[in-house]
């Protein structure tokens, strides 16, 4: 009886689903494109006024147009959207048509197969706002060049709004939007900057709320990020994106206006949402800082809203990261749910995604390059945000689109690209100081831009006592040393350049060809140092120089991208390995003994992908990809026998090997994302890599590699995004990725003395590591009272296979290892995200739990837990008075512990607290359109944390390793 | 626009709800640790064997003079490849294999009574393999020269050699040898004494089952061939021992060592015959000036 009662629930509950799925009229519509618009409280009459904003799927728009009408005009007129830099468009309304009391508006867009967009309203339910009379004392706003090309038609006797809109979208050929669009731009600017406001700062009157007249269909229909009544007041804070009843696509030929293409390059180097800066509000506007949907490329080679792309990602803008005080990009890794960053005792920044630290299953990129180096799989991490536009993260396998690497998640850094200057400086504790300055220009009239960017940071670095390390007891016993001394200070200076080139060439009507450069040097201390002895003498550099070109090109059948890159990487690391002063052969090496490696590294090859449109809702990529990575030189000296000169450590290291120095990689992949229903979309992928790895042969009781092998790895996707409400979006999502064994995993050998007992080994016999992930997410958008509330959530399942790891289990060598029977991870994260309209307030909490086991290991002792298995992340920002914010960051990490897969690693035990880190920052709104000020502050209380080290146990580094405390940073940037 | 009131108060209510799951999230089982007492072995509160006094094995005891723990371990080795076409003549176990860092507290000094298998296991933590060697005279006089008679006697390093099968006499004030990461500079010449053990021998004098020393050696008896048991990580090279020493041609017991030795001192060291908390003298230190930080 009780089966049969939970029987008929559970019928009736899918039932109703299926009513919602099909009855729900309106729900929103998942689709490509969408305009970031922030209305004024009201416009001025007689004044002009842009409908402008950032455009979301702009890659994919072929026009737009925005239609109003206001009593002057009695009916509908049309204006194009144009250009104005980056992804950003405007369409200007001609201040003799606006006057009060009210203004009606909407905007569609078209892409190049002719599929229809309504970004902003619709025809059936218009966006409304005040008109109020013209000021006296305000000076009119400067007027930007009339356009060679009136983009202003009225409706023909007869015509519908559509003919009328394809009419119009007809005649405008193009020719001149160019110059229109840069002109408008710099009269934008100027206007700006001459201290008059522009037009969308109508700010004198409180906002207004208009009553909308119901229209015939008009039922209530919710947007997705705003709220309407059918009685009572419409309030629209963002685009709409309610497809209006009996609206269809228009069966007509793609053309018309084509906006300068050179933002619409697709791939990996996409641009994604560029966001006004706070100086472009007054400070009674609403904020769209965050109002706007974070937009990524990284989940589809394609730009869309974080909600809608079939993966758990996650955007954070500049402004974002200036406004909390993000001044790195590990500060930013720290603040995504799901990751957490730390430092290792040669000082690298590690980051964990979902319980797991790995270099090599963690792609980097740097506006769509790989940073990963082919040797270790190491990316230089600790990099200035000042160069960056944005930094886009996707937890879960991306090895579909990416590749190898891509397994726990991928991050791609995106470069300033815009026109004008920024500059910065900045100067803080430890002898901290940092010069930035980015600009890009375009040539004339022409088609052609350059972009630059370059920052310089230096440091002195913390400093913190190690109170043992495993020379203490030996330099003791030699009278080298006092029992209580400490062993000695972390040195963590260094110095950084990040420096870019872009030059772009972007062709009205489609076609963008883009060359880059970037030069990454990296020259510091080891923090610690190898083998848990402190080395102050210590000296790591590491230089990467990543070059591009791209070429864009749409066709009438879809969009080719064809992209050729190629990378070189050289590191030096000399690391102390023993102090001044240690014994040795019956004497005492007076400067120490040393270890150092340097390798070179170069990578090369090409991608090409064409996008096809498959009838209105079927977009099908087809790519190939091949790349050469070698490693033309690798040295590893040492002079830990007798402290004199430095020799080679092994006559024939592995490294030498052919088979270990190159390795090709091809890949082919295949992507469809279907839109089966307004509410409904699925994205297939499936992407073949084969990997040149090496055989192994065993001679003697050595595995040396003998020929080669290429490897396959398959890896699918699957992602179904479902809408179900307008505020509603669900997400279930599959995806295998892998990641190929490193050059280093296969070759590592590390000499053997008192010093190295524990170390790893390589193995040329290990496989690639796979990853299968299942994600499920929700998310919705509340509006409470007139500003929003964004809560996301999601859940994972991942599990690896023939992982690569090192576990010692006999305390000599620890050979690499494919674990036997694999590692499960599962757990949530969470976000919440409160904005504010019409003030700078904003706040958002996220947190993240994982559970991840080691499944070869006895129960009882086979959890992972040296990563915080909670954590939480908390941020605000308070504006105080027109021109001041404060923020406030505090982040939460549960206690760390030692894994215990081993006898040995459940002997060297140690135990992380909890930690509570509080970061703060006051800073200033852009004062006088030209400068922002900034007093940074990290680790405010001072709280005293620590990260593991290789062997935490008496007789070698017992006290952990100490992370930095409170420090502050004063930076001002410039603007024009 | 929002006062100022209104936007304290959804910050504090956000805050407040973020510190409440989290003050709920930290008392409930969504963060696990693995038991830090939870042992690597089967029936960790099995008996491993039993002693008749107290025993300490800390690295002052066992990296620098006969230790009965030691010497039981060695007597395990010793007594593995005595089942099949193959037998051990000697064994021997470095000392730093033996440990008194405890999983969860140090165990330096055993106490009469029962020992548990996961006390041993604490006691031999390394999965080492092991191995038996066919080994010349000469290199064997070279192993006891860097493992016992080398700097080992004065610095307690982890080289320092239990032994089975053997009786050595050392004479510290001859040469020892010198070494330098895995180099040898120096030969030693403490070793004065090598006595061998008779296979099979029942003789109630237990110094009459050692056979006479082998010492001084000549051409011809250098070549000598006697098999040694061995863990993997001494025969592989560790600890600075030479693999060449050891030969290539070893077999490989099918076994982990700990298995090895905790099977043996199970059935040797009974209840009605426990191990004795003194040592054997195996390894006679003459003008060595050990120091015994046990007093």
């Amino acid at each position: 009886m009780r089966t049969h009662l939970i029987q008929k629930r559970l019928y009736l509950a899918v039932l109703l689903a299926c009513a919602a799925f099909v009855l729900l009229p309106g729900a929103a519509l998942a689709q490509n494109i969408s305009l970031a618009f922030s209305p004024p409280k009201s416009v001025e009459a007689g004044s002009s006024w842009d409908i402008s904003g950032s455009v979301i799927g702009a890659e994919d728009m072929a026009s737009a147009q925005c239609r109003y009408r206001t009593e002057a005009t009695g009916k509908w007129e049309q204006v194009s959207m144009v250009l104005e830099y980056d992804d950003f468009f405007r369409a200007r309304v001609p201040g003799k048509d606006i006057v009060p009391p009210v203004i009606e508006f909407y905007c569609i867009a078209k892409d190049y197969f002719g599929g229809r967009y309504d970004i902003l309203g619709s025809a059936n339910s218009p966006e409304r706002l005040k008109v109020t009379e013209a000021s006296k004392t305000k000076p009119a706003p400067a007027a930007p060049k009339a356009p060679a090309a009136s983009d202003e038609t009225s409706d023909e006797p007869g015509m519908t709004p559509d003919e009328a809109f394809d009419s119009a979208d007809d005649e405008n050929s193009g020719a001149g939007d160019d110059d229109f669009a840069a002109e408008a731009a710099r009269s934008a600017r100027k206007a700006m900057a001459d201290g008059g406001k522009s037009a969308d700062e109508n700010s004198a009157q409180p906002m207004e709320i208009v009553p909308s007249e119901p229209t015939g269909s008009d039922d209530g229909i919710q947007s997705s990020f705003g709220h309407r009544s059918a009685q009572g007041p419409r309030v629209q804070e963002f685009p709409a994106q309610d497809l209006a009843a009996g609206e269809t696509p228009a069966d007509d030929e793609a053309g018309g206006v084509t906006p300068p293409s050179s933002e619409l390059s697709s791939s990996k180097n996409i641009r994604t949402k560029t966001q006004r800066t706070v100086a472009d509000f007054s400070p009674e506007e609403p904020a769209t800082l965050y109002g706007a949907e974070d937009v990524v490329s990284i989940a589809s080679n394609k730009s869309e809203t974080v909600t809608l792309a079939p993966a758990i990602a996650s955007g954070v803008s500049e402004d974002q990261m200036r406004d909390i005080g993000l001044l790195t990009l590990p500060d930013v890794l720290k603040t995504i749910p799901g990751m957490e960053t730390s430092r290792d005792v040669q000082g690298f920044h590690r980051v964990a995604i979902r319980g797991i630290f790995d270099d090599a299953a963690l792609l980097v990129m740097y506006d769509g390059h790989r940073l990963n180096n082919a040797y270790d799989s190491k990316a230089m991490l600790n990099l200035s945000t000042e160069n960056l536009e944005q930094v886009e993260v996707l937890r879960g396998p991306g090895s579909a689109l990416h590749g190898s690497g891509a397994t726990l998640g991928t991050i791609n850094l995106l470069p300033k690209r815009r026109t004008g200057i920024h500059a910065s400086a900045m100067g803080g504790l430890q002898g901290t100081a940092e010069a930035h300055f980015s600009g890009g220009v375009r040539f004339g009239q022409s088609n052609w831009y350059l972009y630059g960017d370059a920052s310089y940071r230096r440091t002195d670095g913390y400093r913190e006592e190690i109170t043992q390390d495993t020379a203490s007891e030996t330099m003791e016993k030699a009278g080298k040393k006092d029992s209580e001394e400490p062993a000695g200070i972390t040195d963590d200076h260094g110095q950084w350049v990040n420096a870019g080139l872009e030059l772009r060439r972007s062709r009205a009507g489609g076609g963008t060809t883009r060359a880059f450069a970037r030069v990454l040097y990296e020259d510091r201390g080891a923090l610690v140092g190898l083998y848990d002895i402190v080395g102050t003498d210590s000296e790591l550099s590491w230089l990467a120089i990543l070059a591009d070109v791209t070429h864009f090109q749409p066709f009438s059948i879809g969009n080719l991208n064809l992209r050729l890159f190629f990378d070189h990487q050289s590191v030096d690391r000399r690391f102390q390995v023993a102090p001044k002063g240690y014994p040795i052969g019956g004497t005492f090496a007076d400067a120490g003994l040393f270890e150092e490696t340097k390798h070179t590294t170069q990578s090369f090859g090409f991608d090409a992908s064409m996008d096809f449109k498959l009838g209105k809702t079927n977009r099908l990529t087809a790519g190939i990809t091949g790349e050469m990575q070698r490693l033309p030189s690798y040295e590893y000296t040492h002079n830990t026998k007798d402290g004199g000169e430095m020799v080679p450590a092994f006559e024939a290291p592995l490294q030498s090997y052919s088979e270990i120095r190159s390795r090709l990689v091809g890949a082919v992949l295949l992507q469809d994302f279907w839109q089966i229903h307004p509410t409904f979309s699925l994205t297939l992928g499936l992407r073949l890599d084969v990997t040149q790895l090496p055989k192994a042969a065993e001679i003697g009781e050595q595995v040396v590699p003998d020929g080669t092998r290429f490897v396959p790895s398959i890896n699918p996707r699957i992602g179904l995004v479902w809408s179900p409400a307008a505020n509603w979006t669900l997400k279930l999502l599959y995806g295998r990725a892998f990641r190929a064994p490193t050059m280093q995993e296969l070759s590592d050998q590390i000499t053997d003395n008192s010093l190295t007992q524990g170390r790893n080994e390589g193995n040329p016999a290990l496989r690639p590591a796979t990853i299968d992930t299942v994600e499920a997410s929700v998310e919705t958008t509340l509006s409470v009272g007139l500003s929003r509330l964004r809560i996301r959530a999601n859940g994972f399942f991942n599990h690896l296979s023939d992982a690569i790891m090192a576990v010692d289990e006999t305390g000599n060598v620890s050979p690499l290892e494919n674990r036997e029977f694999g590692v499960r991870v599962f757990g949530a994260e969470g976000e919440l995200r409160f904005e504010f309209t019409g003030s700078r307030a904003y706040t958002f909490v996220n947190c993240s739990w994982f559970r991840a086991e080691d499944l070869g290991v006895t129960d009882g002792l086979q959890y992972l837990t040296n990563v915080p298995q909670l954590r939480f992340n908390w941020a605000a920002m308070l504006p105080i008075g027109p021109y001041l914010n404060f923020s406030l960051l505090a982040q939460y990490g549960a206690e760390r512990r030692n894994n215990t897969r081993s006898v040995l690693e459940a002997q060297r035990s140690y135990k992380i607290p909890p930690y509570i880190i509080v970061g703060a920052q006051l800073s200033t709104q852009r004062l006088a359109n030209l400068v922002e000020f900034a007093l940074t502050a990290k680790n405010v209380f001072n709280f005293k944390t620590f990260d593991e080290v290789p062997r935490p146990d008496s007789g070698r580094m017992p006290g952990l390793l100490p992370r930095e405390g409170f420090s502050a940073y004063l930076t001002a940037r410039f603007f024009y | 626009m929002h006062s100022m009131k209104t936007i304290k108060a959804i910050f504090l209510s956000i805050s407040a709800a973020a510190a409440a799951a989290l003050a709920i999230a930290s008392q409930t089982s969504c963060v696990v640790y693995n038991d830090e007492c939870t042992r690597f072995v089967e029936d960790p509160d099995g008996i491993a064997f039993y002693l008749d006094g107290s025993v300490n094995i800390s690295r002052n005891e066992v990296r620098v003079r006969d230790n009965p723990v030691g010497e039981a371990v060695a007597d395990a080795y010793y007594n593995a490849f005595n089942n099949g076409d193959q037998r051990a003549s000697a064994a021997i176990v470095n000392g730093g294999a033996i440990r008194e860092d405890g999983q969860c507290e140090s165990i330096a000094v055993l106490k009469a009574g029962v020992i548990k298998r996961k006390t041993l296991r604490d006691i031999l933590p390394f999965d080492n393999r092991l191995t038996l060697s066919r080994v010349t005279y000469a290199s064997l006089k070279q192993i006891l020269e860097h493992g016992i008679a080398g700097h080992s006697v004065v610095d307690s390093k982890g080289s320092y050699l239990q032994v089975a099968g053997l009786k050595v006499t050392v004479d510290c004030s001859r040469q020892g040898e010198e070494m330098n990461e895995g180099k040898i500079i120096t030969e030693g010449d403490r070793v004065t004494s090598i006595r061998i053990r008779i296979p099979d021998c029942t003789a109630s004098n237990e110094d009459a089952c050692y056979g006479p020393n082998i010492l001084p050696l000549s051409p011809q008896s250098s070549g000598t061939i006697i098999y040694l048991a061995a863990e993997d990580f001494i025969s592989g090279g560790g600890d600075y021992f030479r693999p060449d020493w050891f030969g290539d041609d070893k077999t490989v017991a099918t076994n982990y060592a700990f298995e090895i030795v905790a099977k043996y001192l199970a059935s040797t060291f009974t209840k009605d015959s426990p191990m004795h908390h003194i040592p054997e003298e195996r390894v006679t230190l003459q003008n060595c000036e050990a120091v015994n930080l046990t007093e």
